[in-house]
């Protein structure tokens, strides 16, 4: 009798828990009866699923997939998601540098984050560079303070990416100091795309990586700034890897400059006319085109001449990877 | 359905033919350790796994047919109906369940699933899944035969899809329940598919695809050998699926082995041939495929003196999970009141066994915790509930012991 009760009891104690979830689980598999095993994978495993499916009947078969995470909290979406795209080839990632630095990565990247619904969806290099740079500014104070004036120029602008963590922006500001709105037109030279942005009186705006945002694309260059009415403006050279913010001066063109370059230095020139300009660097020849930019390597002592006045400005790397810059026509 | 046909009709018919070879019950478990070590040997070789499991089969038809079956001992009662039907309730509900509903769970579709996957689709256990060509394979060196059980279900199904194989862990299940009949008694073996952790927990249980179950189940018919003084051959064969079975396989199989040398003596060493095929099988494929992010115990196992302080705070943790309703409700609690009545009659044969492989695996388990370097407690709620389904056997023979003890 006893150990008739002390089974008794103990099968009691392990129905209580095992019995209503199979029943559940039954019941869950009732409703599941009628569909394929499509739509039951889309019933249990939700948005994800149907993200996933819709993922490879987009890109051809075998095209392998970067899975791409935003944060250790969505890796386990990425195991999954690697399981269910099998026998598809995938390379996980957790970071864009991890992803730029794989000579095998794939083209098609799937940014995998749990805050979204659904967690997972094709995305480009830019947009995940950009959602991860976010409202986030290196430089800590946004003037701009220097004098307003009609025309400005930023010598070196640049959305791009180096070795890791190198990750390049350019931090911008802008504020019209006048009683009418300003309308500013900002082209992105030597390509000539051009931004309209207007500005109401008092109106100041930023922005932490100007390139991309006016422009749609990861590219680098210079910037001619010109606005209808008075306005201020600054610009910061930005690596976002080493949180280094750098102000970038107004340079004035020269014709004849010298520069004490350390080893490994680069040597910039930027072109503000509308024709070729023939400059001489340390008695070399080189031409840089109407409105164009070029760099070349310098080193020790170097000098430079032009046919017409020109921009031009060193830059140089120190042990900490940080840049240090030196500008022609700046005045100190 | 073609998973189910072959899952229940292929390996029950390989493992009958086994067990006809060598005696013996469990014919569904038994099928599946052999197939999977055989596949796993073969593809080694370097040898196409559909053929193999062609001539497989043949064999095993021709051993049913040629060999005849043993006759059964005329006095061994009737197993009751009535125990019976409250042992497949569970398994019924849960071959529809698994029929129907996706899987769930996390390692099953992060590290076995995926890998069944790959073994079905590339036929290889070295192949450019295990060299992390195709995709990150988590967990990359952890032993295949499962994986490489359910992978033989998808070839022949011809679709590397997870509702091929699903049936796998459920019949093992049935098979081990089915089995203990004999060894705890019709009632207790009718409790073990009720089990919450080994019926319905999504980490671990038969619904899931994590191995744990089966790996109790091999645990288990270890020891009804080693109780029943069986054959050691066919212990060696429950110690080599162990050894390619999961990671802690080997210690398993070690453990089990040294029991065996108290029961067998020196005729243990017959059960030494299947089990040193298991282990060479096991590093030879290791030397070929890339390690991922497996812990180095072995290496860790160094630290182990100095790190005995987490002994008791690892000890504690793992045992409030044995208590834990929702997963065990009062299993552990009877089968420790079992097992101090036995001792306090004294009936030392029949707790000696069990109470060796569950105190040395519990041991074993502590220093894997200990060393760690995982966070202790975190690595223990993870991993405790299904490290206790292990020894679940062995606890299941003490209490069927203690309720036929006089």
């Amino acid at each position: 009798m006893i150990r008739a009760g002390a089974l008794t009891l103990l099968f009691f104690s392990l129905a209580w828990t095992t019995a209503p979830r199979l029943l559940e689980l039954a019941r869950q598999g009732v409703d599941l009866l009628p569909l394929d095993r499509e739509q039951r994978n889309s019933r249990v495993h939700g948005s994800f699923y149907d993200a996933l499916r819709e993922i490879d009947r987009r890109v051809p078969r075998g095209e392998p997939l970067a899975l791409m995470v935003r944060s250790q909290s969505d890796v386990d979406v990425a195991t999954f998601a690697n399981y269910y795209l099998y026998p598809r080839p995938t390379r996980i990632y957790s970071e864009l540098g991890q992803y730029r630095l794989d000579p095998k990565r794939p083209k098609t990247i799937v940014r995998i984050d749990t805050t979204n619904d659904p967690p997972l969806g094709i995305a480009t290099y830019a947009a995940i560079r950009a959602d991860q740079i976010g409202t986030d500014f290196v430089t800590s104070q946004l003037g701009p303070e220097g004098p307003p004036a009609r025309r400005f120029i930023a010598p070196l602008v640049a959305s791009t990416d180096g070795a890791p963590p190198d990750m390049f922006t350019t931090e911008a500001a802008l504020e019209n100091v006048s009683k009418v709105p300003a309308r500013v037109r900002i082209e992105l030279l030597p390509q000539r795309i051009t931004a309209n942005v207007t500005l109401q009186p008092g109106e100041r705006k930023s922005w932490n990586d100007i390139v991309y945002q006016l422009f749609g694309d990861h590219d680098r260059g210079w910037l001619r700034v010109e606005s209808d009415q008075l306005v201020r403006a600054a610009f910061w050279y930005v690596n976002r890897g080493r949180r280094q913010s750098v102000l970038m001066p107004q340079p004035e063109p020269v014709r004849e400059v010298s520069f004490a370059a350390p080893p490994g230095s680069r040597l910039w020139f930027v072109n503000p006319r509308d024709r070729q300009a023939a400059i001489l660097v340390k008695g070399q020849p080189l031409t840089i085109d109407a409105l164009g930019w070029r760099s070349v390597t310098a080193g020790g002592e170097e000098w430079v001449t032009s046919d017409g006045p020109l921009i031009v400005f060193l830059s140089s790397r120190e042990r900490d990877g940080r840049v240090t810059f030196q500008w022609s026509g700046v005045k100190p | 359905m073609i998973g189910l046909i072959v899952s229940a009709i292929g390996f029950t018919m390989i493992g009958a033919a086994v067990a006809r070879l060598t005696g013996g019950a469990a014919r569904f478990l038994l099928g599946l350790g052999t197939v999977g070590t055989v596949l796993y040997v073969a593809m080694l070789l370097g040898l196409d796994p559909r053929q193999v499991l062609v001539a497989l089969s043949v064999a095993a038809l021709l051993v049913l047919m040629v060999k005849r079956r043993e006759k059964q001992q005329p006095d061994r009662k009737p197993h009751s109906k009535t125990a019976l039907a409250v042992l497949l309730l569970p398994i019924a509900l849960a071959l529809f369940i698994a029929g129907v509903t996706p899987l769930r769970d996390y390692d099953g579709r992060a590290f076995w699933m995926l890998k069944a996957k790959a073994i079905a689709t590339e036929r290889a256990i070295d192949g450019a899944f295990f060299k992390e060509e195709v995709v990150h394979s988590p967990r990359n060196q952890y032993p295949l035969l499962i994986p490489i059980d359910a992978a033989a279900a998808m070839m022949i199904a011809g679709e590397a899809d997870e509702r091929h194989a699903r049936w796998i862990y459920i019949l093992a299940m049935a098979s081990l329940a089915l089995h203990a009949r004999r060894f705890v008694g019709d009632w207790v073996a009718a409790l073990i598919p009720w089990i919450p952790q080994f019926a319905v927990w999504p980490d671990g249980s038969m619904l899931s695809a994590y191995n744990d179950g089966i790996v109790a189940a091999f645990v288990a018919c270890a020891l009804f050998e080693l109780v029943e003084r069986g054959s050691p051959l066919r212990l060696g064969l429950w110690l080599s699926f162990l050894v390619l079975a999961k990671n802690e396989g080997l210690p398993l199989a070690l453990i089990l082995f040294i029991a065996g040398i108290a029961v067998f003596r020196a005729r243990v060493v017959v059960s030494f041939a299947p089990l040193i095929v298991a282990v060479t099988a096991l590093f030879i494929w290791r030397s070929r495929v890339v390690s991922t992010d497996e812990q180095p115990f072995t290496d860790l196992l160094q630290n182990l003196l100095s790190q005995l302080h987490r002994a008791g705070p690892a000890l504690v943790r793992f045992g409030q999970h044995a208590f834990d309703f929702k997963h065990w409700g009062l299993f552990w609690v009877v089968a420790i009141a079992a097992a101090a009545i036995l001792i306090w009659r004294r009936e030392w044969s029949t707790i000696a066994l069990p109470a060796f492989v569950v105190l040395a695996t519990v041991a074993l388990y502590l220093a894997v915790y200990i060393v760690t370097s995982w966070k202790l407690n975190d690595l223990i709620d993870s991993s405790a509930n299904r490290l206790l389904m292990h020894m679940a056997g062995p606890a299941a023979y003490v209490i069927g012991a203690c309720v036929r003890s006089r």
